[in-house]
Protein backbone atom coordinates (compact mmCIF):
# COMPACT_ATOMS: atom_id res chain seq x y z
CA UNK A 1 0.00 0.00 0.00
CA UNK A 2 0.71 3.36 -0.63
CA UNK A 3 0.04 5.31 2.42
CA UNK A 4 1.72 7.50 4.41
CA UNK A 5 3.78 6.30 7.74
CA UNK A 6 2.05 6.31 11.17
CA UNK A 7 4.26 7.27 13.59
CA UNK A 8 2.81 10.40 15.61
CA UNK A 9 -0.32 10.67 13.73
CA UNK A 10 -2.42 12.16 17.08
CA UNK A 11 -0.75 15.05 16.63
CA UNK A 12 -2.07 15.56 12.95
CA UNK A 13 -5.82 14.96 13.80
CA UNK A 14 -6.15 17.85 16.39
CA UNK A 15 -8.31 20.25 13.97
CA UNK A 16 -11.20 20.24 16.81
CA UNK A 17 -14.48 21.10 15.54
CA UNK A 18 -17.07 22.85 18.06
CA UNK A 19 -18.70 20.25 18.58
CA UNK A 20 -16.77 17.10 18.32
CA UNK A 21 -14.18 14.87 20.96
CA UNK A 22 -10.89 14.61 18.91
CA UNK A 23 -11.69 11.65 16.80
CA UNK A 24 -8.33 9.62 16.17
CA UNK A 25 -7.87 9.53 20.12
CA UNK A 26 -10.33 7.11 19.68
CA UNK A 27 -9.14 3.30 20.26
CA UNK A 28 -9.53 1.35 17.58
CA UNK A 29 -7.42 -1.57 19.20
CA UNK A 30 -10.35 -4.08 18.54
CA UNK A 31 -10.49 -3.51 14.68
CA UNK A 32 -9.24 -5.55 12.57
CA UNK A 33 -5.64 -5.17 11.94
CA UNK A 34 -5.61 -3.90 8.44
CA UNK A 35 -8.40 -2.24 9.11
CA UNK A 36 -7.01 0.02 12.13
CA UNK A 37 -3.83 0.68 10.21
CA UNK A 38 -6.28 2.05 7.27
CA UNK A 39 -8.39 4.11 9.79
CA UNK A 40 -5.20 5.49 11.40
CA UNK A 41 -3.69 6.79 8.04
CA UNK A 42 -6.55 8.33 6.80
CA UNK A 43 -6.31 10.39 10.35
CA UNK A 44 -3.43 12.31 8.61
CA UNK A 45 -4.40 14.76 6.48
CA UNK A 46 -1.62 13.79 3.75
CA UNK A 47 -3.89 10.40 3.26
CA UNK A 48 -7.14 12.59 3.01
CA UNK A 49 -8.69 13.22 -0.64
CA UNK A 50 -8.31 17.19 -1.27
CA UNK A 51 -11.36 19.02 -0.34
CA UNK A 52 -13.84 20.74 -2.93
CA UNK A 53 -12.79 24.76 -2.45
CA UNK A 54 -15.46 27.56 -1.47
CA UNK A 55 -15.16 28.08 -5.02
CA UNK A 56 -16.14 24.58 -6.27
CA UNK A 57 -19.26 25.02 -3.90
CA UNK A 58 -20.25 28.50 -5.47
CA UNK A 59 -20.10 27.49 -8.87
CA UNK A 60 -21.64 24.15 -8.11
CA UNK A 61 -24.70 25.96 -6.20
CA UNK A 62 -25.24 28.49 -8.76
CA UNK A 63 -25.09 25.75 -11.94
CA UNK A 64 -27.64 24.13 -9.46
CA UNK A 65 -29.84 26.94 -8.82
CA UNK A 66 -29.55 29.60 -11.59
CA UNK A 67 -29.37 27.54 -14.72
CA UNK A 68 -32.58 25.84 -13.73
CA UNK A 69 -34.36 29.02 -12.57
CA UNK A 70 -33.61 30.42 -15.96
CA UNK A 71 -34.55 27.45 -17.91
CA UNK A 72 -38.01 27.14 -15.26
CA UNK A 73 -38.38 30.89 -16.49
CA UNK A 74 -38.12 30.44 -20.31
CA UNK A 75 -40.06 27.50 -20.33
CA UNK A 76 -42.96 29.66 -18.43
CA UNK A 77 -42.81 32.30 -20.71
CA UNK A 78 -42.58 30.53 -23.90
CA UNK B 1 -24.51 0.77 -13.06
CA UNK B 2 -20.59 0.05 -12.75
CA UNK B 3 -18.87 -2.48 -11.55
CA UNK B 4 -15.61 -0.96 -11.48
CA UNK B 5 -14.88 0.32 -7.86
CA UNK B 6 -14.57 -3.46 -7.10
CA UNK B 7 -13.14 -4.64 -10.13
CA UNK B 8 -9.93 -2.55 -9.48
CA UNK B 9 -6.78 -4.57 -9.77
CA UNK B 10 -5.65 -4.52 -6.29
CA UNK B 11 -1.61 -3.75 -5.69
CA UNK B 12 -1.69 -6.00 -2.65
CA UNK B 13 -4.06 -7.98 -0.36
CA UNK B 14 -4.74 -4.80 2.34
CA UNK B 15 -5.63 -2.81 -1.07
CA UNK B 16 -7.92 -5.34 -2.06
CA UNK B 17 -9.60 -5.88 1.01
CA UNK B 18 -10.21 -1.75 1.53
CA UNK B 19 -11.70 -1.69 -1.84
CA UNK B 20 -13.95 -5.03 -1.37
CA UNK B 21 -14.94 -4.28 2.53
CA UNK B 22 -15.56 -0.65 1.88
CA UNK B 23 -13.15 0.16 4.08
CA UNK B 24 -11.22 3.51 4.01
CA UNK B 25 -8.93 4.41 1.40
CA UNK B 26 -5.99 6.56 2.04
CA UNK B 27 -5.30 9.17 -1.07
CA UNK B 28 -2.00 7.01 -2.13
CA UNK B 29 -4.19 4.14 -2.90
CA UNK B 30 -6.90 6.02 -5.40
CA UNK B 31 -6.13 5.43 -8.61
CA UNK B 32 -9.29 7.14 -10.35
CA UNK B 33 -8.80 10.48 -12.70
CA UNK B 34 -11.09 12.28 -13.94
CA UNK B 35 -12.07 10.89 -16.92
CA UNK B 36 -12.48 7.19 -14.58
CA UNK B 37 -15.41 9.16 -12.42
CA UNK B 38 -16.79 10.83 -15.18
CA UNK B 39 -17.07 7.21 -17.48
CA UNK B 40 -18.15 5.45 -14.89
CA UNK B 41 -21.20 8.00 -13.88
CA UNK B 42 -21.76 7.61 -17.39
CA UNK B 43 -22.38 4.04 -17.22
CA UNK B 44 -24.03 3.89 -13.88
CA UNK B 45 -27.03 6.48 -15.18
CA UNK B 46 -27.19 5.54 -18.38
CA UNK B 47 -29.82 2.56 -19.72
CA UNK B 48 -32.82 1.96 -21.17
CA UNK B 49 -34.15 2.80 -17.63
CA UNK B 50 -34.07 6.62 -19.18
CA UNK B 51 -37.05 6.11 -22.03
CA UNK B 52 -39.15 5.66 -19.05
CA UNK B 53 -38.04 8.15 -17.05
CA UNK B 54 -38.45 10.99 -19.85
CA UNK B 55 -41.76 8.99 -20.96
CA UNK B 56 -43.05 9.35 -17.35
CA UNK B 57 -42.23 12.98 -17.60
CA UNK B 58 -44.56 13.48 -21.03
CA UNK B 59 -47.24 13.12 -19.01
CA UNK B 60 -46.80 16.17 -17.67
CA UNK B 61 -45.41 18.80 -20.37
CA UNK B 62 -44.96 19.17 -23.98
CA UNK B 63 -41.75 19.10 -25.81
CA UNK B 64 -40.41 22.16 -25.56
CA UNK B 65 -41.17 22.54 -21.45
CA UNK B 66 -40.69 19.08 -20.69
CA UNK B 67 -37.02 19.64 -22.50
CA UNK B 68 -36.48 21.97 -19.80
CA UNK B 69 -37.79 20.59 -16.73
CA UNK B 70 -36.02 17.65 -17.19
CA UNK B 71 -32.73 19.48 -17.93
CA UNK B 72 -33.76 21.31 -14.95
CA UNK B 73 -34.50 18.77 -12.65
CA UNK B 74 -31.29 16.52 -13.15
CA UNK B 75 -29.39 19.74 -12.56
CA UNK B 76 -31.13 20.50 -9.36
CA UNK B 77 -31.24 16.97 -8.40
CA UNK B 78 -27.68 15.88 -9.19
CA UNK B 79 -26.86 19.32 -6.17
CA UNK B 80 -28.28 17.17 -3.12
CA UNK B 81 -26.21 14.10 -4.43
CA UNK B 82 -22.94 16.34 -4.34
CA UNK B 83 -23.25 18.33 -1.29
CA UNK B 84 -24.45 14.80 0.65
CA UNK B 85 -21.70 12.37 -0.88
CA UNK B 86 -18.61 13.55 -2.20
CA UNK B 87 -17.27 15.64 0.06
CA UNK B 88 -17.23 13.21 2.79
CA UNK B 89 -16.37 9.77 0.25
CA UNK B 90 -14.04 11.95 -1.12
CA UNK B 91 -11.86 12.54 1.93
CA UNK B 92 -12.18 9.87 3.64
CA UNK B 93 -12.58 6.86 1.05
CA UNK B 94 -15.39 5.44 2.12
CA UNK B 95 -18.80 4.39 0.75
CA UNK B 96 -22.70 5.82 1.02
CA UNK B 97 -23.22 3.26 3.98
CA UNK B 98 -20.22 4.07 5.98
CA UNK B 99 -20.82 8.17 5.75
CA UNK B 100 -24.38 7.26 7.02
CA UNK B 101 -23.22 5.85 10.43
CA UNK B 102 -22.60 9.19 12.00
CA UNK B 103 -26.37 9.68 11.46
CA UNK B 104 -28.15 6.74 12.12
CA UNK B 105 -25.96 4.71 14.44
CA UNK B 106 -23.36 1.96 13.82
CA UNK B 107 -26.51 -0.38 14.03
CA UNK B 108 -29.04 2.12 12.47
CA UNK B 109 -26.73 2.46 9.09
CA UNK B 110 -28.81 -0.95 8.10
CA UNK B 111 -31.19 1.20 6.90
CA UNK B 112 -28.75 2.47 4.08
CA UNK B 113 -28.01 -1.07 3.05
CA UNK B 114 -31.83 -1.87 2.57
CA UNK B 115 -32.71 1.00 0.71
CA UNK B 116 -29.53 0.62 -1.61
CA UNK B 117 -30.77 -3.07 -1.40
CA UNK B 118 -34.61 -2.04 -2.78
CA UNK B 119 -33.30 0.89 -5.27
CA UNK B 120 -30.74 -1.48 -7.17
CA UNK B 121 -33.35 -3.71 -7.05
CA UNK B 122 -35.77 -1.43 -8.41
CA UNK B 123 -33.91 -0.58 -11.05
CA UNK B 124 -33.16 -4.23 -12.27
CA UNK B 125 -36.71 -5.32 -11.83
CA UNK B 126 -37.71 -2.25 -14.87
CA UNK B 127 -34.52 -3.62 -16.72
CA UNK B 128 -35.77 -6.98 -16.97
CA UNK B 129 -39.57 -5.83 -17.33
CA UNK B 130 -38.26 -3.61 -20.53
CA UNK B 131 -36.44 -6.70 -21.70
CA UNK B 132 -39.90 -8.98 -21.58
CA UNK B 133 -41.64 -6.18 -23.58
CA UNK B 134 -38.68 -6.02 -26.22
CA UNK B 135 -39.12 -9.52 -26.75
CA UNK B 136 -43.17 -9.48 -27.22
CA UNK B 137 -42.39 -6.77 -29.92
CA UNK B 138 -39.98 -8.47 -31.67
CA UNK B 139 -42.44 -11.36 -31.92
CA UNK B 140 -44.88 -8.62 -33.66
CA UNK B 141 -42.18 -7.38 -36.03
CA UNK B 142 -42.54 -11.10 -37.40
CA UNK B 143 -46.33 -11.12 -37.10
CA UNK B 144 -46.52 -13.37 -34.07
CA UNK B 145 -49.17 -12.09 -31.78
CA UNK B 146 -47.34 -13.10 -28.61
CA UNK B 147 -49.16 -13.29 -25.46
CA UNK B 148 -48.62 -11.16 -22.12
CA UNK B 149 -46.88 -13.71 -20.84
CA UNK B 150 -44.15 -13.65 -22.84
CA UNK B 151 -43.19 -10.42 -21.34
CA UNK B 152 -43.24 -12.30 -17.42
CA UNK B 153 -41.69 -15.51 -19.35
CA UNK B 154 -38.67 -13.30 -20.85
CA UNK B 155 -38.18 -11.61 -17.51
CA UNK B 156 -37.78 -14.80 -15.62
CA UNK B 157 -35.64 -16.49 -18.71
CA UNK B 158 -33.59 -13.46 -18.30
CA UNK B 159 -33.29 -13.10 -14.28
CA UNK B 160 -31.96 -17.10 -14.58
CA UNK B 161 -29.53 -15.93 -17.36
CA UNK B 162 -28.50 -13.12 -14.61
CA UNK B 163 -28.30 -16.08 -12.05
CA UNK B 164 -25.62 -18.07 -14.04
CA UNK B 165 -23.67 -14.97 -15.17
CA UNK B 166 -23.02 -14.22 -11.32
CA UNK B 167 -22.55 -17.49 -9.83
CA UNK B 168 -18.95 -17.08 -9.99
CA UNK B 169 -18.81 -14.09 -8.51
CA UNK B 170 -17.27 -10.35 -9.70
CA UNK B 171 -14.57 -12.36 -11.18
CA UNK B 172 -16.87 -13.76 -13.79
CA UNK B 173 -18.18 -10.45 -14.25
CA UNK B 174 -17.26 -8.32 -16.84
CA UNK B 175 -16.74 -4.56 -16.62
CA UNK B 176 -18.86 -3.84 -19.92
CA UNK B 177 -21.30 -1.63 -18.41
CA UNK B 178 -19.08 1.55 -19.79
CA UNK B 179 -19.70 0.00 -23.41
CA UNK B 180 -23.41 -0.45 -22.95
CA UNK B 181 -23.80 2.86 -21.98
CA UNK B 182 -22.14 4.19 -24.81
CA UNK B 183 -24.28 2.36 -27.39
CA UNK B 184 -27.42 2.95 -25.58
CA UNK B 185 -26.62 6.94 -25.42
CA UNK B 186 -26.03 6.22 -29.18
CA UNK B 187 -29.53 4.31 -29.75
CA UNK B 188 -31.33 7.33 -27.93
CA UNK B 189 -29.93 10.00 -29.95
CA UNK B 190 -30.80 7.45 -33.41
CA UNK B 191 -34.41 6.79 -31.67
CA UNK B 192 -34.54 10.67 -31.53
CA UNK B 193 -33.73 11.15 -34.97
CA UNK B 194 -36.17 8.81 -36.03
CA UNK B 195 -38.94 10.20 -33.91
CA UNK B 196 -38.05 13.58 -35.28
CA UNK B 197 -38.01 11.99 -38.95
CA UNK B 198 -41.25 10.43 -38.78
CA UNK B 199 -43.11 12.83 -37.24
CA UNK B 200 -41.81 16.17 -38.02
CA UNK B 201 -40.30 18.99 -35.87
CA UNK B 202 -43.83 20.77 -35.95
CA UNK B 203 -45.71 17.98 -34.82
CA UNK B 204 -43.05 16.80 -32.02
CA UNK B 205 -43.39 20.62 -30.98
CA UNK B 206 -47.32 20.89 -30.75
CA UNK B 207 -47.99 17.60 -29.43
CA UNK B 208 -49.94 18.09 -25.83
CA UNK B 209 -48.42 16.36 -22.71
CA UNK B 210 -50.74 13.13 -22.47
CA UNK B 211 -52.31 13.45 -19.60
CA UNK B 212 -51.28 16.59 -17.67
CA UNK B 213 -53.04 18.37 -14.14
CA UNK B 214 -54.88 21.79 -14.83
CA UNK B 215 -52.40 23.70 -13.05
CA UNK B 216 -49.32 24.50 -15.26
CA UNK B 217 -47.20 24.51 -11.36
CA UNK B 218 -48.01 21.13 -10.62
CA UNK B 219 -47.19 19.72 -14.23
CA UNK B 220 -44.02 21.53 -14.03
CA UNK B 221 -43.23 20.33 -10.65
CA UNK B 222 -43.70 16.98 -11.52
CA UNK B 223 -41.59 16.33 -14.07
CA UNK B 224 -38.61 18.20 -12.30
CA UNK B 225 -40.05 16.10 -9.70
CA UNK B 226 -39.20 13.14 -11.56
CA UNK B 227 -35.96 14.03 -12.51
CA UNK B 228 -34.79 15.02 -9.09
CA UNK B 229 -36.16 11.75 -7.56
CA UNK B 230 -34.09 9.97 -10.22
CA UNK B 231 -30.96 11.34 -9.53
CA UNK B 232 -31.44 10.84 -6.08
CA UNK B 233 -31.24 7.17 -6.16
CA UNK B 234 -27.32 7.81 -7.15
CA UNK B 235 -26.60 7.99 -3.64
CA UNK B 236 -26.39 4.34 -3.45
CA UNK B 237 -23.43 4.81 -6.03
CA UNK B 238 -21.85 8.00 -5.49
CA UNK B 239 -19.77 7.67 -2.50
CA UNK B 240 -18.73 3.96 -3.98
CA UNK B 241 -17.33 6.06 -6.95
CA UNK B 242 -15.81 8.96 -6.03
CA UNK B 243 -13.91 6.96 -3.17
CA UNK B 244 -11.15 5.53 -5.69
CA UNK B 245 -10.68 9.25 -6.51
CA UNK B 246 -7.78 11.45 -4.86
CA UNK B 247 -9.65 14.55 -5.40
CA UNK B 248 -13.13 15.89 -4.72
CA UNK B 249 -12.41 18.87 -7.08
CA UNK B 250 -11.50 16.18 -9.89
CA UNK B 251 -14.42 13.97 -8.99
CA UNK B 252 -16.87 16.90 -8.60
CA UNK B 253 -18.13 18.32 -12.61
CA UNK B 254 -17.40 14.45 -13.75
CA UNK B 255 -20.01 13.24 -10.96
CA UNK B 256 -22.27 16.26 -11.80
CA UNK B 257 -21.92 15.89 -16.02
CA UNK B 258 -21.77 11.87 -16.14
CA UNK B 259 -24.56 10.81 -13.10
CA UNK B 260 -26.74 14.23 -13.58
CA UNK B 261 -27.28 15.51 -16.83
CA UNK B 262 -26.29 12.63 -18.49
CA UNK B 263 -30.01 11.18 -17.27
CA UNK B 264 -31.41 14.47 -18.48
CA UNK B 265 -29.63 14.02 -22.04
CA UNK B 266 -31.13 10.77 -21.94
CA UNK B 267 -34.46 10.53 -20.57
CA UNK B 268 -35.40 13.24 -23.91
CA UNK B 269 -35.57 10.32 -25.99
CA UNK B 270 -38.46 8.58 -23.88
CA UNK B 271 -40.24 12.18 -23.43
CA UNK B 272 -40.36 12.80 -27.17
CA UNK B 273 -41.27 9.06 -27.49
CA UNK B 274 -44.12 9.46 -25.07
CA UNK B 275 -45.46 12.42 -26.70
CA UNK B 276 -45.61 11.14 -29.88
CA UNK B 277 -46.81 7.52 -28.83
CA UNK B 278 -49.31 8.44 -26.46
CA UNK B 279 -49.93 4.80 -24.55
CA UNK B 280 -46.05 4.13 -24.97
CA UNK B 281 -45.25 5.42 -21.69
CA UNK B 282 -41.75 6.77 -23.43
CA UNK B 283 -40.56 2.98 -23.59
CA UNK B 284 -39.47 2.66 -27.60
CA UNK B 285 -40.28 -1.18 -27.48
CA UNK B 286 -43.51 -0.49 -28.08
CA UNK B 287 -42.68 2.02 -31.43
CA UNK B 288 -38.92 0.86 -32.41
CA UNK B 289 -40.35 -1.31 -35.55
CA UNK B 290 -42.84 1.31 -36.37
CA UNK B 291 -41.14 3.96 -36.94
CA UNK B 292 -37.38 2.22 -37.82
CA UNK B 293 -39.00 -0.16 -39.97
CA UNK B 294 -38.74 -4.30 -39.21
CA UNK B 295 -34.65 -4.75 -39.81
CA UNK B 296 -33.76 -1.95 -38.06
CA UNK B 297 -36.73 -2.71 -35.37
CA UNK B 298 -35.87 -6.01 -34.42
CA UNK B 299 -32.34 -4.91 -34.42
CA UNK B 300 -32.60 -2.64 -32.22
CA UNK B 301 -35.20 -4.53 -29.67
CA UNK B 302 -32.06 -7.34 -29.99
CA UNK B 303 -30.08 -4.48 -28.88
CA UNK B 304 -31.99 -3.93 -26.00
CA UNK B 305 -32.88 -7.63 -24.75
CA UNK B 306 -29.19 -7.73 -24.61
CA UNK B 307 -27.94 -4.61 -23.07
CA UNK B 308 -30.48 -4.54 -20.31
CA UNK B 309 -29.16 -8.25 -19.44
CA UNK B 310 -25.53 -6.88 -19.56
CA UNK B 311 -27.00 -4.17 -17.42
CA UNK B 312 -28.87 -6.18 -15.07
CA UNK B 313 -25.83 -8.68 -14.40
CA UNK B 314 -24.42 -5.70 -13.00
CA UNK B 315 -27.25 -3.97 -11.12
CA UNK B 316 -27.61 -8.18 -9.63
CA UNK B 317 -24.00 -8.13 -8.77
CA UNK B 318 -23.97 -4.25 -6.86
CA UNK B 319 -27.94 -5.62 -5.20
CA UNK B 320 -26.03 -9.05 -3.65
CA UNK B 321 -23.34 -6.97 -2.39
CA UNK B 322 -25.34 -4.76 -0.58
CA UNK B 323 -27.25 -7.81 1.10
CA UNK B 324 -24.31 -8.97 1.68
CA UNK B 325 -23.64 -6.97 4.10
CA UNK B 326 -26.63 -8.26 6.18
CA UNK B 327 -24.50 -11.00 8.41
CA UNK B 328 -27.24 -13.61 7.77
CA UNK B 329 -26.64 -13.82 4.30
CA UNK B 330 -22.69 -12.80 4.24
CA UNK B 331 -23.04 -16.74 5.94
CA UNK B 332 -24.96 -18.19 2.64
CA UNK B 333 -23.02 -19.06 -0.37
CA UNK B 334 -22.81 -16.07 -3.11
CA UNK B 335 -25.04 -17.50 -5.27
CA UNK B 336 -27.80 -18.73 -2.71
CA UNK B 337 -26.53 -14.93 -1.79
CA UNK B 338 -27.38 -13.81 -5.63
CA UNK B 339 -30.24 -15.86 -5.97
CA UNK B 340 -32.11 -14.21 -2.74
CA UNK B 341 -30.99 -10.97 -3.77
CA UNK B 342 -32.53 -11.43 -7.53
CA UNK B 343 -35.90 -13.46 -5.73
CA UNK B 344 -37.97 -10.52 -5.68
CA UNK B 345 -37.30 -9.33 -9.27
CA UNK B 346 -38.31 -12.77 -10.68
CA UNK B 347 -41.56 -12.91 -8.91
CA UNK B 348 -41.91 -9.06 -9.84
CA UNK B 349 -41.31 -9.13 -13.37
CA UNK B 350 -42.44 -13.03 -14.32
CA UNK B 351 -45.84 -12.32 -12.92
CA UNK B 352 -46.33 -8.41 -11.95
CA UNK B 353 -44.89 -6.98 -15.69
CA UNK B 354 -47.63 -5.18 -16.40
CA UNK B 355 -48.39 -3.80 -12.75
CA UNK B 356 -44.92 -3.02 -12.76
CA UNK B 357 -44.64 -0.88 -15.78
CA UNK B 358 -47.97 0.71 -14.85
CA UNK B 359 -46.98 1.82 -11.60
CA UNK B 360 -43.20 3.36 -12.37
CA UNK B 361 -44.43 6.72 -10.33
CA UNK B 362 -44.25 4.54 -7.14
CA UNK B 363 -40.82 3.54 -8.03
CA UNK B 364 -39.64 7.24 -8.60
CA UNK B 365 -41.19 8.30 -5.33
CA UNK B 366 -39.64 5.83 -3.24
CA UNK B 367 -36.41 7.28 -4.61
CA UNK B 368 -37.34 10.42 -3.20
CA UNK B 369 -38.76 9.21 0.28
CA UNK B 370 -35.96 7.12 0.54
CA UNK B 371 -33.22 8.98 -0.09
CA UNK B 372 -34.13 13.10 0.08
CA UNK B 373 -34.54 12.41 3.65
CA UNK B 374 -30.90 10.68 3.85
CA UNK B 375 -29.38 12.99 1.63
CA UNK B 376 -30.95 15.87 4.19
CA UNK B 377 -29.47 14.25 7.11
CA UNK B 378 -26.16 14.15 5.69
CA UNK B 379 -25.93 18.03 4.74
CA UNK B 380 -26.70 19.13 7.52
CA UNK B 381 -24.31 16.83 9.81
CA UNK B 382 -21.66 16.70 7.99
CA UNK B 383 -21.32 20.59 7.25
CA UNK B 384 -23.00 22.32 10.15
CA UNK B 385 -22.72 20.22 12.83
CA UNK B 386 -19.74 18.23 12.54
CA UNK B 387 -17.48 20.74 10.92
CA UNK B 388 -16.51 18.61 8.19
CA UNK B 389 -14.99 16.00 10.67
CA UNK B 390 -16.06 12.35 10.87
CA UNK B 391 -14.49 9.59 13.08
CA UNK B 392 -13.32 7.60 10.97
CA UNK B 393 -12.59 4.50 13.60
CA UNK B 394 -16.32 4.74 14.83
CA UNK B 395 -17.65 4.19 11.39
CA UNK B 396 -16.26 0.68 11.27
CA UNK B 397 -16.27 -0.15 15.54
CA UNK B 398 -19.57 -2.02 16.16
CA UNK B 399 -19.04 -1.42 19.85
CA UNK B 400 -20.06 1.17 22.59
CA UNK B 401 -16.74 2.88 22.29
CA UNK B 402 -17.90 3.79 18.75
CA UNK B 403 -18.64 7.81 18.78
CA UNK B 404 -21.63 6.81 16.78
CA UNK B 405 -22.69 3.87 18.97
CA UNK B 406 -25.59 6.29 20.22
CA UNK B 407 -27.95 3.80 22.02
CA UNK B 408 -27.93 0.59 21.02
CA UNK B 409 -26.12 1.66 17.97
CA UNK B 410 -29.08 3.39 16.86
CA UNK B 411 -29.54 7.16 16.51
CA UNK B 412 -33.21 8.20 17.29
CA UNK B 413 -33.10 11.95 16.12
CA UNK B 414 -31.31 10.37 12.79
CA UNK B 415 -34.60 7.90 12.24
CA UNK B 416 -36.95 11.03 13.53
CA UNK B 417 -35.43 12.90 11.20
CA UNK B 418 -36.08 10.22 8.30
CA UNK B 419 -39.36 9.67 9.30
CA UNK B 420 -40.06 13.29 9.25
CA UNK B 421 -38.67 13.71 5.93
CA UNK B 422 -40.81 10.47 4.48
CA UNK B 423 -43.71 11.94 6.32
CA UNK B 424 -43.25 15.67 4.67
CA UNK B 425 -42.85 13.98 1.21
CA UNK B 426 -46.23 11.35 1.50
CA UNK B 427 -47.93 14.89 2.53
CA UNK B 428 -46.88 16.56 -0.56
CA UNK B 429 -47.17 13.98 -2.66
CA UNK B 430 -49.27 11.08 -3.21
CA UNK B 431 -46.44 8.41 -4.56
CA UNK B 432 -49.76 6.11 -5.75
CA UNK B 433 -51.91 8.51 -7.82
CA UNK B 434 -49.29 11.37 -7.74
CA UNK B 435 -51.86 13.63 -6.08
CA UNK B 436 -49.79 16.34 -4.97
CA UNK B 437 -50.63 19.27 -1.98
CA UNK B 438 -49.39 22.43 -1.54
CA UNK B 439 -46.37 23.98 -1.79
CA UNK B 440 -45.39 20.65 -4.13
CA UNK B 441 -46.39 22.74 -7.15
CA UNK B 442 -43.64 25.35 -6.34
CA UNK B 443 -41.43 23.39 -4.48
CA UNK B 444 -41.32 19.88 -5.49
CA UNK B 445 -41.59 17.26 -2.86
CA UNK B 446 -37.69 16.69 -2.78
CA UNK B 447 -36.64 19.45 -2.10
CA UNK B 448 -39.10 20.36 1.15
CA UNK B 449 -37.77 16.61 2.34
CA UNK B 450 -34.31 17.48 2.26
CA UNK B 451 -34.73 20.63 4.07
CA UNK B 452 -37.27 19.15 6.92
CA UNK B 453 -35.72 16.03 7.44
CA UNK B 454 -32.52 18.42 7.66
CA UNK B 455 -34.20 20.89 9.95
CA UNK B 456 -35.78 17.95 12.44
CA UNK B 457 -31.79 16.51 12.29
CA UNK B 458 -30.19 19.87 13.24
CA UNK B 459 -32.73 20.78 16.13
CA UNK B 460 -32.81 17.46 17.42
CA UNK B 461 -29.23 17.06 17.96
CA UNK B 462 -28.86 20.54 19.02
CA UNK B 463 -31.52 19.78 21.78
CA UNK B 464 -31.15 15.84 22.77
CA UNK B 465 -27.89 14.74 21.50
CA UNK B 466 -25.51 17.28 22.33
CA UNK B 467 -26.93 18.10 25.82
CA UNK B 468 -26.40 13.85 26.46
CA UNK B 469 -22.81 14.06 24.50
CA UNK B 470 -23.87 11.58 22.42
CA UNK B 471 -22.60 10.70 19.23
CA UNK B 472 -19.17 12.87 19.31
CA UNK B 473 -21.41 15.77 19.43
CA UNK B 474 -19.69 17.41 22.80
CA UNK B 475 -16.94 16.04 24.29
CA UNK B 476 -16.28 12.53 23.81
CA UNK B 477 -18.78 9.62 25.70
CA UNK B 478 -17.01 7.68 27.92
CA UNK B 479 -15.31 4.82 26.39
CA UNK B 480 -16.23 1.35 26.46
CA UNK B 481 -14.40 -1.64 24.82
CA UNK B 482 -17.36 -4.01 26.42
CA UNK B 483 -18.88 -5.67 23.20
Amino acid sequence: MNIQPLEDDRSASRATPELLGTPQDRPASHLEPQLAQLVHAIGLPENQGESLTRMDYILVLLTSTALPVLMILIGRLS
Amino acid sequence: MSLKNTMLPPTDAADQAAVENGWPQPKGQRSWGPYAVFSTSVSTAIATWCFIIGGFASYYLPAGQGTLAVLAGSLIGILFIVLACLPVSAKYGIDAVASSVPQLGTRGSSLAVVLIYLATLGWNVYLFVLLGRAVQSIGGAFNLALPDWTVGAAGVTAVLLVLIFLRKGAASVRNFSQGIALAVLVLAFVIMVLLVNSAGLDTLMAAPAVAPSEDANVNWASAIEILIASNLSWWAYTGAMVRNSPSARQSLWPVYLGLGLAVGVGSLTGLYGGLLIPGSGGDPTQFLVEIGGPIFGVLALTFIVLANIGTAVVGSYAATVALRQVPAVRKTSWVFSTLIAVSPALVLAGFFSQAVFDNFSIFLAFLGIAFAPICGLQIVDYFFLRRQTYDVGSLYNKRRSSLYYYWGGINPVGFLAFVAGVATYLYLLDPVTYISRAPFQFMTASIPTIVVSGVVYWVGTRMFLLPRRKGGYGSSPAASDAP
